[in-house]
């Protein structure tokens, strides 16, 4: 039988540790996920999300239920990246990709041009990455939770905390950067 | 007709944006198809950003590698009174009950009576022992536990207190299941060498990003240094002929006078 997160949290409430594992299952990958395309990397995101569970379960007897389960995960994980990057001083990283030399790329690469940037024009899926790092914040985070999570104008409003139409006027703006940068670099590719 | 400029009444980004996710109401969206008919640069700006989400569609997060290790205890839930009771069962709370209530009639010294005279009359207290007045034939019970052993329930209490105590040693304990990700030893090994071998691997995408800034940094300083050094090159030998200019041409006044003297 599957349960409801809402049933796995009053389980877990009551000390269903087994109903906590099921909504740590359910629930890692798309919060590893949010971590990642937040903070840029790996091992900082795979940090960010066994603490967010860790946080979220010591805030269990608290949780309401006002919001959904998952949008509160989001939130506390987001509040999470947001004090890694203070705590970094940071915005978040692009790596390089798989298979890339990067001593080869900085020999034919110029001067003026910082070697992540090649990196990105070397690997077109990283271009999206290196652009998407480029963003200010609260606008890469209203297209990560709209884009790569599904979420609906309104429960990006419940997790970060904003009205609604600033949801979505971020979300312009973001688009907006993001298709003058892409068609920038795209031109400067070819 | 086709307008070369929005004329669009509405908060015009807002609106896109929710065209462009299809989260809007059925009359709003219906309202700007018609002004899409018409406008271009808002027929335009949405087919820009449809093709950003094409882009965006590109970006994937990495798999990851093994589940989120997440070991912690979930601490003990506190044993109250009110969790022990629901574990106890019915005829037991029911036995308890009679008990509580006995032993509490007994330890107020409670007195129950009915005479023509008085009617219904309780008694409780120590001021008045239950036997001050023997007259009170017609007592239809006393809960003195003053002589215990000579209580008519006193042994059903006991044996009562026994059985809860039973019932209560033989309830199951609650123990707290420690909350782990784990899946036995050879996952958790599985999992701590596939976290050290990705550990590894991006050590060594920062160590040869580093050396090839290094690189970089060595190549721009090498071609300052060169240019510098071209430069300082330069100017001595202009130094240099500039000295041999003014040699030449002193040599040359020298001749001149000697060949001019008589």
């Amino acid at each position: 039988m599957t349960w409801t997160d809402e049933e796995l949290v009053a389980r877990s409430i009551r000390g269903d540790a087994e109903s906590f594992n099921q909504l740590i299952l359910r629930w890692e990958r798309p919060i590893y996920a949010l971590a990642y395309r937040t903070i840029g990397r790996e091992e900082d995101a795979r940090d960010v999300c066994q603490e967010t569970f860790l946080r979220a379960f010591r805030a269990l007897p608290a949780f309401r239920g006002q919001a959904k389960f998952s949008s509160w995960l989001y939130r506390i994980a987001l509040n999470l990246c947001r004090d890694w990057m203070r705590r970094e001083r940071r915005v978040p990283v692009v790596q390089a990709p798989e298979g890339v030399d990067l001593l080869d790329l900085a020999a034919e690469k110029e001067p003026s041009e910082p070697i992540e940037e090649l990196v990105a024009r070397k690997d077109l899926t990283k271009l999206v990455e290196r652009v998407m790092a480029r963003l200010p914040e609260e606008q890469r985070t209203a297209i990560v939770l709209k884009e790569y999570h599904g979420l609906t104008f309104q429960e990006i409003a419940d997790v970060v905390g904003c009205p609604l139409s600033t949801v979505k006027t971020r979300l312009y703006q973001g688009l907006t950067v993001l298709r003058r940068e892409l068609a920038k670099t795209a031109g400067r590719v070819a | 007709m086709n307008e070369t400029y929005c004329t669009y009444p509405g908060r015009r980004d807002e609106t896109i944006v929710a065209y462009l996710y299809g989260e809007m109401e059925v009359d709003d969206r219906a309202a700007f198809d018609r002004h899409l008919i018409a406008c271009a640069p808002c027929r335009a700006e949405l087919a820009d950003l449809r093709g950003v989400r094409s882009e965006l569609a590109r970006w994937a997060s990495p798999e990851l590698a093994a589940d989120i290790p997440f070991n912690v205890d979930i601490p003990r839930q506190p044993v109250g009174i009110a969790k022990t009771v629901n574990s106890i069962p019915v005829w037991a709370q029911a036995l308890a009950a009679t008990l509580i209530l006995g032993v509490a009639a007994g330890a107020a010294n409670l007195e129950v009576s009915y005479t023509a005279a008085s009617g219904l009359s309780i008694r409780t207290g120590w001021r008045h022992p239950a036997d001050a007045n023997p007259a009170r034939a017609t007592t239809v019970a006393s809960a003195n536990v003053q002589d215990s052993t000579s209580s008519p329930w006193s042994k059903d209490l006991a044996a009562l207190e026994r059985d809860l105590r039973g019932a209560i040693d033989a309830r199951p304990a609650a123990v707290a299941m420690p909350v782990s990700m784990t899946n036995g030893d050879e996952a958790t090994l599985r999992r701590v060498r596939q976290m050290v071998q990705d550990s590894e691997r991006r050590q060594e995408s920062e160590l040869a990003l580093r050396v090839a800034e290094a690189v970089r940094e060595l190549q721009v300083q090498r071609q300052a240094d060169l240019v510098k050094i071209d430069r300082t090159l330069g100017l001595m030998q202009n130094r240099n002929g500039y000295e041999v200019m003014r040699t030449q041409r002193q040599m040359n006044t020298l001749a001149q006078q000697v060949s001019q003297r008589p």
